[in-house]
């Protein structure tokens, strides 16, 4: 293996840190996102049914940020190369539409937010529904230094996105162990291995951004978020092998939501997370159930890959 | 090189540790809260590395960040939510540098790239000249060795997953990188000659 040359390695050296974003880097991108986000979601809101109150959010949203098509037109055009245009047709799936209309005066909040300073947000906050007291799931709630988090569009997205295949790009990133094994031409040793795993990366930043961090993002508030909360928190568990905590709160959802909106996608789960934990006749059984019971789920092949995989117990490669 | 490794920025690489991120925060707001907290400064200047330019660096940003935000549901942990993020980046770079291509930025474009770090006083002119030179070269390098050697040499990813994220195989990797390198030193070369001879 070629190696760089002694002025090059000097030269990397010396540039290091001289490409980091600041603080303020930071938060403009991340008010810039959220103003983004919640446009999205009132945007999916007004095209799937046009309820009043995301019809109004979505006027706020477009008033403090631009106009709805040029953003979405610039999503639409960044994204093209990574999500098909068929994806797009997820985000307006009835499920969606379920989110807002069962959300019980589900409220896309995101101007509010837009272009205020960090000292301002925090002042700013809208008043809305909190959706502490109902959407934890079992006292393991975060503490926040101010406010306790809300809810975010990433549920509308919850429920949009489950039902689409998973996308190639997520496809490509098979299991990368935490510790790789390093080119021994290139690393020396296992200095590659990051080891913040606890400590925070972001560029120090004032005190007021966690203030704005927490209230940045827009706010959905509603029972289907509360159990899309608790299915992703599954689908989190589930991907970093934690499979009893993945069934632990899936079974929390089943007593929370025994009728809940999102029974095709918790069953999804479950049958991975059984399947995860080694494949074997009822997990069959399950994933059969599974399919006979939603044929044309979008998670149908979500399931059917999770199961295949963990039978060829092969998907540790690295190629995609 | 190990010291090298942490003056990179390594240090402040985000955690690969998707525990973390699964572990019993309440929701979903403090979940995506955490991931762009936690990686924004790494697909911030992973964007940079990757050739988009300052004035659409927001932009790209961004852009991941609602790709991710839209795909985090089937996220499917095969690899670490920064490797994924770096996979969306990559994309979005790609796509970035081809429509930015189709439509040719005037010459003042990059140097305004080159002289946006604020140069300073002893240390930091210093690191101001190399961070110059350093993205000079790699805006010299076709797409392909520089994104493996951003991937290799510049944010120390082990090969295994940059052929996973770039879809090739390892051998295909090594001789990219192996490529890249060459470039890398044949053009730094020429630039020292360069600096000598009008000295």
């Amino acid at each position: 293996m070629t190696e760089l040359s002694p002025d090059a390695e000097n030269l990397i050296a010396s540039a290091s840190g001289g490409d980091e974003p600041s603080a303020f880097d930071e938060e403009r991108v991340r008010t810039k996102l959220a103003g983004r986000l919640a446009l999205a979601a009132a945007t999916v809101a007004t095209t799937a049914t046009a309820p009043a109150q995301a019809l109004s959010a979505s006027a706020a949203t477009i008033q403090a940020t631009a106009s709805a098509s040029s953003l979405m037109a610039a999503g639409a055009v960044g994204g093209a190369g990574l999500v098909g245009s068929a994806k797009a047709g997820f985000l307006l799936s009835s499920k969606l539409v379920l989110v807002l209309a069962l959300g019980g005066g589900a409220t896309v909040v995101g101007a509010q937010y837009l272009g205020g300073a960090p000292s301002d947000s925090s002042v700013s906050r809208p008043v809305v529904p909190r959706a502490d007291g109902r959407r934890t799931s079992g006292g393991d709630q975060k503490a926040t230094p101010n406010q306790a988090p809300l809810p975010s569009p990433i549920q509308h997205q919850t429920i949009a996105q489950s039902e689409a295949t998973p996308p190639p790009g997520g496809r490509d990133l098979r299991s990368v162990t935490h510790k790789p094994a390093l080119p021994s031409e290139t690393r020396p040793s296992g200095d590659a291995v990051p080891s913040t795993a606890s400590a925070p990366t972001s560029p120090s930043g004032p005190a007021t951004l966690s203030q704005v961090k927490s209230a940045s993002f827009p706010v959905v508030v509603g029972s289907v978020a509360e159990e899309a909360a608790l299915l992703r928190q599954a689908r989190f568990a589930l991907a970093s092998g934690a499979t009893v905590k993945a069934a632990r709160l899936l079974e929390q959802h089943r007593v929370r939501f025994p009728q809940g909106a999102l029974i095709e996608e918790r069953t999804a789960t479950e049958v991975m997370v059984h399947c995860a934990n080694g494949r074997n006749a009822a997990t069959d059984r399950r994933a059969a159930e599974f399919l006979r019971a939603y044929p044309h789920s979008p998670l149908a092949n979500p399931v059917r890959q999770a199961c295949a995989r963990n039978e060829r117990q092969d998907d540790s490669g690295t190629d995609p | 090189m190990k010291a090298r490794v942490a003056r990179m920025g390594l240090e402040k690489r985000p955690s690969t540790e998707i525990t973390k991120i699964s572990s019993p925060k309440p929701i979903d707001d403090v979940l995506f809260d955490e991931i762009y907290r936690d990686n924004f400064a790494y697909i911030w200047r992973s964007a940079r590395r990757l050739g988009v330019e300052p004035s659409s660096l927001d932009d790209v940003v961004q852009e991941v960040f609602v790709i991710a935000h839209r795909r985090l549901p089937s996220f499917e942990g095969r690899s670490t939510i920064p490797t994924w993020l770096f996979g969306i980046t990559l994309r979005v770079a790609r796509d970035h540098r081809r429509a930015r291509a189709r439509k040719p930025l005037d010459a003042a474009s990059e140097p305004d790239l080159l002289c946006e770090a604020a140069p300073g006083p002893g240390e930091r002119l210093e690191r101001a000249e190399a961070i110059q030179l350093l993205y000079r070269i790699l805006g010299e390098f076709s797409e392909e060795h520089r994104e493996i050697f951003v991937m290799a040499d510049l944010e120390q990813m082990p090969m295994s997953t940059i052929a996973a994220t770039l879809d090739i195989n390892e051998n295909t990797g090594y001789g990219r990188l192996r490529a890249a390198r060459r470039f890398f030193n044949e053009s730094l070369a020429r630039y020292r000659a360069r600096d000598e001879w009008r000295l």
